[in-house]
């Protein structure tokens, strides 16, 4: 049997907002001595409408995989929805949010985050005497 | 899922009728497929759309991070095979904090509906949705019948 993990995660609607349901899209995470990498799974999504945006800490990812064309015919098996995907991540304060690159390849974005220098590992050189 | 819980679950005479309505609410999600009961999905691989316009059959993988060297494709007059592996992407000398996407690795086989020309088959790779077309065996295109008035 097919458990595909687009629709078993259940979409959770915003009560009365109006707000679309959305998806969080998996991602991974790693952190190395100068900056965070972020790979988040947006597969098939519009790649002029991939929204990152940080406001006071908050990193939030949005993205929309429309409906399939009309054309390709009658559904047969559905294994995906068109999707609203929709992701917030606390940042840790010390990051260069204005110097984030951000590229999507392969249906994956990648977002690179500087640190900032405040909190880069330093080498304080010691001079004996 | 739901058959797991049904098992364990001793209903109480007044949970049988919510029971049954979950029933139907998850039997809508597999409502696509009831229709076409021979058409059949096996393996544990990536979220897959089928659509039938009459003349060709179009299959839709949703495959992020993969390349197109990583898949393979095998087709027969009836089943469509899927093998793909994702490399994890390494990020030299840094921490993990999360790993939510799963290494990929997978084989999905698809029995279809309809008897497909295997000469007729084409593939595109794009923004991690691979979109597969199989034109249908000629005996199994819809044919018009024209009907005669006498």
């Amino acid at each position: 049997m097919n458990t595909d993990s687009e629709t078993s995660r259940l979409a959770r609607v915003n009560e009365g907002s109006g707000a679309p349901a959305s998806i969080p899209p998996k991602l991974d995470a790693y952190e190395s001595a100068d900056q965070y990498v972020l790979l988040v799974d947006l597969p098939g999504v519009d790649p002029e409408g991939i929204s990152v945006e940080v406001e006071r800490g908050e990193l939030t990812i949005a993205a929309q995989r429309p409906e399939a064309p009309a054309e390709l015919g009658d559904t047969v098996v559905r294994g995906f929805q068109p999707a609203y995907y929709r992701r917030q991540i606390r940042l840790p304060t010390e990051v260069e949010s204005g110097k984030i690159q951000a590229d999507y390849q392969l249906g994956v974005l990648e977002l690179k985050i500087p640190k900032s220098d405040a909190v880069k590992p330093r080498r304080i050189a010691v001079t004996a005497a | 899922m739901l058959s797991r819980w049904t098992q364990e679950y001793k209903p109480m005479h007044d949970m049988q009728s919510l029971l049954r309505r979950m029933d139907q609410l998850f039997g809508d999600f597999n409502s696509a497929r009831l229709q076409w009961p021979d058409t059949r999905l096996e393996g544990d691989g990536p979220a897959v759309n089928v659509y039938d316009d009459g003349s060709q059959f179009v299959v839709e993988a949703l495959v992020p991070g993969i390349r197109l060297d990583d898949i393979e494709l095998d087709v027969t007059p009836t089943t469509l095979s899927l093998r793909a592996h994702r490399e994890p992407k390494i990020v030299e000398g840094a921490t993990v904090h999360r790993r939510e996407r799963e290494p990929l690795q997978f084989t999905n086989t698809l029995q279809l509906p309809a008897e497909v020309d295997a000469e007729r088959v084409s593939a595109k790779l794009e923004h991690g949705v691979l979109t597969v077309e199989l034109a249908k065996h000629e005996s199994a295109q819809p044919r018009k019948i024209s009907v005669r008035a006498t």
